[in-house]
């Protein structure tokens, strides 16, 4: 049994002042991962005394958009994210993969910070986000700092949010109407399934049909979600009509096996994640010649 | 022949109290001075204990008692055979054995209590896989036996040998199937009440079987069946899964209740429930058969070899259903089947739905699909070929001659709902594209209920009250079927009057007829005609009540619509009410046992020949399929199940029993598997282990087929456990239509489906 005492607030300001004055302060939003590890009394809980409950911050609830950025409250749920048209118009790409995220309960409950923060390999939020070059804004006492999102990933299940820290929005840049995306997700069946293997993909194409800006980054395939720039690279400067997919995908399972080494996964990952990229390019290559 | 109340989708009995909440499960059972109780399980798999130290765990604040297999007068349980521990005494046999059970005021002293016990193991090398169970000279799960055998059953029929030699086609397969969990929702609970309404011990409880679970606990005390008894509660499902495994619960809470005198509940987590409750044995099959070029079968052999785990628990009638129906539903004159059950240090195995069928009928119906394949002709020609008919005589040497035998009339009703003729030409052609296309079949019979298993006879007890309500009481129990609707429409067409009339009781053992367990099948078929028996017994006596007193023959008596008529004029001559009031009068008794023994059966275990079983029911299921081949993804996109029941009593809760059956074949085909590494279960919620959820329900479409029993209330036999021995080989046969590659291996996972194997944390496994 875990002990501990609980903490909840509607303000921000109270939020951080708790995290400045108390140590061990464990910080629950939806509480869709935290709850299961409590339960579980999982290893990777660090030690906490206090529990902060943050869901009751409405300004931390906010969709806004903000000179080229779409902005994003941490608590924001996985459901919001499939209707909200600011998320829907502009990053299709981060709904898509909302909406394969557990079933309509857990995606009501849960949160696009909790998602980042607690960094699952298999997190469906941060292929998309990476991908997108999402920002996370992390507030404390002291003041604010910005960090590329893949830079705040520290390793599976690991962050670099500091003890007296908020994340307390993801910036996002809105893309330029040449851009494209897709995601593609396998589970061991339809609905409440982890991520077996899944992938974002974000590129340009200019008018010549020549991928640019190419972001490939997979989920459940790497020690915590991360690009892949061989793979991006061997893409870009690429006609859409003389892309080689077969050639693409060899590059991404290379790839992938080059950042995991071969694991007893991999015999099955190896084959599939060269699937999963080359259906996201069929379909945004697709996509954009009917656009032509 | 019309029915008022049978044969009519009417209302459960049981919805309204379930749907708004009402319904009392025994997890909701309180008791003043209650304590609950905790069991502490075993570390290993197979280790001798060397100490156990209670001491510190007593001193804990709130703890009441302490209890180990020195304190129980029997330790050793068990319906077949006498050899599950109640608490491991010297050693223990599986990772979920229990060392330790604790009553304490709270579940969190309990909890605490239990990381006070100090348990002293020798670690022992345990044997996991029956093959190396049965070699000669392996290690003995059970030290006190000769070997690591439970059980093996024979069956032989002609000269296989001749039959292989007159072949032109022989086919040798080996098939596997893997560990699966029952899943129901609610985990194992119950409450224990010491030396309440003149009994030593009262047990409330998610328990399947009353009557195992009382007669466990009666041997656990060494007391007599009449000082202990069970009352059922609602149960959130079991699918064979709640009797074992609660006897043992119950055992367990009935100690502390004595020991304290104080009621203990007990509730399993559901990690305590994926751990400790027995499972669907795994098999590894070898099939041979011969045939001629004209496709008909010419010979079988068969061998099966059944993971039992640590106990015997269901091992030997569950692999005797496998050596009956190992060859299917096909005409045979040459057959050899051998089933054998191997203890090993595995979580033991026991009764699920199915019961020692689906196993094999992975196997068979995968091998016809795979000869139809070799002899170049369509599954569905090649099965209708070599079907049971009427008359046809099984590999037991039964001649099937007293009852509709329907399969070629189920496979082509499952045919044409499923357009199965179009669909496989269609999917045959090269198809384009990842995704791929298939359709697929698989056929069963089914002995009804126990067959030579055991004693196959139940009762129950229908009581018209003084207002001329009615109560009922059977021996056998609901389990979430439907089985008090059945039985109330049972009784209310009999008898002619309105449902809402009758109340239906839970079963409690100090008054319900023992009835055998609530398994098999069989409720419908034994407890339907002990209700139709005891019903009529009350239309004869209120008959001759009203004939004396109207001067009217009693054959010309009609009981419906809640009046009793006088047939020939269709005339009413009294109410029901009436009825009732003038029994009364005369001092009649309105209460009756009704009694259904089964017809006779017979078994020569020596070459399995005779009559297992009284009568059979059939069925065919149809997959139609996608599978991602390049991710190895299966989309079930629609199943169709044909099954002939006899009678539909209600048809509603039948095709509830397709729906439920067709889903749980579904996730034994595709995605099951309690994950076992040397003994240890990997997979102990349901984060890993995976059952399907609404979204891979695929369209089903349930046909009803009726071919009314001479044996059956009405003509009803059975549906619970046809509907779920199906679905996995059908949809086999469509992945294999649809990728050209035969999986013989179930689950049918992404590795399987894209890779031919499968893949483990722990390695490579097949
Ligand atoms: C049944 C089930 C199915 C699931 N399926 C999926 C799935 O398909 N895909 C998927 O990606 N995930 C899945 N999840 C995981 C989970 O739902 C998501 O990761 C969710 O987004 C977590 O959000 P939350 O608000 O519930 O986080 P919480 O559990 O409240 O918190 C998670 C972690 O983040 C920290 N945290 C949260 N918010 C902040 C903040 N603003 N600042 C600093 N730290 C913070 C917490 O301290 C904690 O460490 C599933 C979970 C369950 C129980």
């Amino acid at each position: 049994m875990i002990s501990y005492e609980f903490l909840t607030t509607q303000k921000i300001e109270e939020a951080l002042n708790y995290l400045d004055k108390f140590s061990k302060v464990h910080i629950l939003a939806g509480g869709t991962d935290l709850l299961v590890n409590l339960y579980k009394e999982s290893p990777r809980l660090p030690d906490f005394d206090y529990l902060l409950d943050i869901s009751n911050i409405p300004e931390l609830k906010i969709i806004n958009s903000i000179n080229k950025f779409i902005e994003i409250g941490p608590l924001v749920t996985h459901s919001r994210l499939i209707n909200e048209p600011l998320i829907k118009n502009n990053f299709p790409v981060l709904m898509e993969a909302a909406y394969t995220i557990g079933s309509t309960q857990i995606r009501n409950r849960g949160t696009i910070g909790g998602n980042i923060v607690n960094a699952s390999p298999a997190a469906d939020l941060l292929p998309p986000l990476i991908a997108l070059r999402a920002e996370v804004e992390l507030t404390s006492r002291k003041g604010k700092r910005v960090l590329p999102l893949e830079e705040f990933l520290a390793g599976p299940y690991k962050t670099k949010l500091q003890a007296n820290e908020l994340l307390t929005k993801i910036k996002i840049p809105l893309l330029s109407d040449n851009y494209y995306t897709d995601f593609q997700k396998i589970g061991r069946r339809k609905a409440l399934s982890i991520a077996r293997l899944s992938l974002a993909l974000v590129t340009k194409i200019d008018e010549e049909g020549i991928f640019q800006d190419t972001r490939v980054v997979p989920g459940s395939a790497t020690p915590y979600p991360q690009s892949l720039p061989v793979t991006e690279e061997a893409i870009n400067g690429i006609s859409i009509f003389q892309i080689n997919l077969e050639e693409i995908g060899k590059i991404t399972s290379n790839e992938m096996v080059s950042i995991t080494g071969e694991r007893w996964s991999t015999p099955y990952k190896k084959p599939t994640i060269a699937v999963l990229i080359k259906r996201a390019l069929e379909r945004i290559i697709k996509e954009a010649k009917t656009n032509e | 022949m019309v029915y008022s109340k049978v044969n009519k989708p009417i209302i459960r009995v049981d919805a309204y109290e379930k749907v708004i909440g009402k319904a009392k499960f025994a997890a909701d059972l309180y008791f003043p001075n209650m304590l609950y109780g905790k069991v502490l399980r075993s570390k290993y798999p197979y280790a001798r204990i060397v100490k156990i130290d209670i001491e510190k765990a007593l001193t804990c604040p709130g703890v009441e008692a302490v209890i180990t297999a020195d304190d129980i007068p029997n330790n050793e349980f068990g319906v077949i055979v006498q050899n599950q521990q109640v608490l491991a005494r010297q050693q223990v046999l599986y990772i979920g054995d229990g060392i330790a059970v604790v009553a304490a005021e709270t579940k969190e002293a309990a909890a605490k209590a239990l990381g006070l016990i100090k348990v002293e193991y020798e670690e022992l090398p345990g044997i996991f896989d029956p093959e190396e169970a049965a070699k000669k000279g392996a290690p003995l799960v059970h030290s006190e036996l000769e070997n690591n055998q439970v059980v093996h059953h024979r069956l032989r029929k002609g000269d296989t040998e001749r039959g292989f030699a007159q072949a032109e086609v022989i086919l040798e397969r080996e098939y596997t199937t893997q560990f699966v969990e029952h899943a129901y929702i609610e985990p194992e609970s119950l409450v224990a009440v010491p030396y309440e309404h003149n009994t030593l011990v009262t047990i409330y409880g998610s328990i399947q079987n009353p009557f195992s679970c009382r007669n466990a606990v009666a041997s656990v005390l060494k007391v007599p069946l009449n000082k202990v008894r069970i009352i059922q509660n609602h149960m959130g499902g079991s699918f064979g899964g709640k009797d074992e495994v609660m006897s043992s619960m119950a055992a367990r809470a009935a100690l502390l209740a004595l020991k304290t005198n104080r009621p203990v509940k007990m509730v399993n987590t559901r990690d305590e429930s994926i751990l400790e409750s027995y499972k669907r044995h795994p098999y590894k099959m070898k099939y041979k058969v011969g045939a001629t070029k004209e496709g008909k079968l010419a010979a079988m052999e068969i061998k099966c070899l059944a993971d039992s785990g640590a106990y015997a628990c269901q091992t030997p009638f569950v692999t005797w259903r496998s050596v009956v129906q190992a060859t299917g539903p096909y005409e045979l004159p040459n057959v050899k089947t051998d089933t054998y059950g191997y203890y090993t240090n595995n979580v033991y195995t026991g009764a699920m739905r199915g019961y020692g069928s689906p196993q094999i009928i992975f196997a068979q119906e995968s091998l016809m699909d795979e000869l139809a394949e070799e002899l170049k002709m369509t599954p569905m020609e090649l099965r209708l070929k070599n079907i049971y008919h009427n008359n046809s005589i099984t590999a037991s040497g039964q001649k099937l001659d007293n009852h509709q035998v329907s399969l070629e009339e189920v496979i082509n009703k499952a045919v044409e709902a499923s357009n199965y003729k179009d669909k496989y030409r269609e999917y045959s052609k090269p198809q384009s594209g990842d995704k791929k296309r298939g359709i697929g079949m698989a056929i069963s019979f089914r002995g009804c209920s126990l067959g030579a298993e055991a004693t196959d006879a139940a009762g129950a007890i229908v009581a018209i009250q003084r207002d001329g309500s009615i109560l009922i009481s059977c021996g056998l129990a609901e389990n979430g079927e439907g089985l008090k609707t059945v039985f109330t429409q049972i009784a209310a067409e009999e008898l002619g009057v309105d449902i809402r009339r009758i109340n239906y009781m839970e079963v409690d053992t100090s008054v319900s007829p023992e009835s055998g367990a609530t398994v098999a099948s069989r409720s419908t078929i034994l407890g339907g005609n002990a209700v139709k028996n005891a019903a009529h017994q009350l239309k004869e006596t209120l008959a001759e009540i009203v004939a004396a007193e109207f001067k009217i023959k009693t054959n010309n008596l009609d009981f419906k619509n809640e009046n009793i008529y006088e047939k020939n004029k269709n005339q009413k001559i009294i109410s029901f009410d009436e009825a009732i009031t003038l029994a009364n009068q005369q001092g009649i008794f309105l209460s009756v046992y009704g009694w259904y023994k089964a017809p006779d059966i017979s078994w020569d275990e020596e070459n399995g020949q005779g009559r297992p079983y009284f009568t059979y029911v059939y069925g065919c299921q149809i997959a139609e399929v996608e599978v991602d081949t390049a991710t190895g993804q299966i989309e079930v996109l629609k199943m169709t199940a044909a099954h002939d029941v006899g009678r539909a009593i209600n048809p509603a809760c039948l095709k509830g029993q397709i729906y439920g059956g067709v889903m749980m074949g579904l996730g034994y085909g595709i995605m099951e598997e309690v994950e076992t590494a040397n003994g240890y279960i990997k997979n102990t919620n349901f984060d890993e282990y995976l059952i399907p959820t609404v979204k891979d329900m695929p369209e089903i479409i349930p046909v009803i087929v009726e071919n009314p029993d001479p044996h059956g209330p009405y003509g009803a036999k059975s549906i619970g456990e046809p509907t779920l021995e199906l679905g996995a080989p059908a949809i086999a046969n469509a992945v294999a239509q649809a990728t050209g590659k035969r999986i013989r291996h179930l689950p049918l996972n992404l590795e399987r489906v894209l890779l031919g194997h499968s893949l483990s944390k722990g390695g490579t496994k097949k």
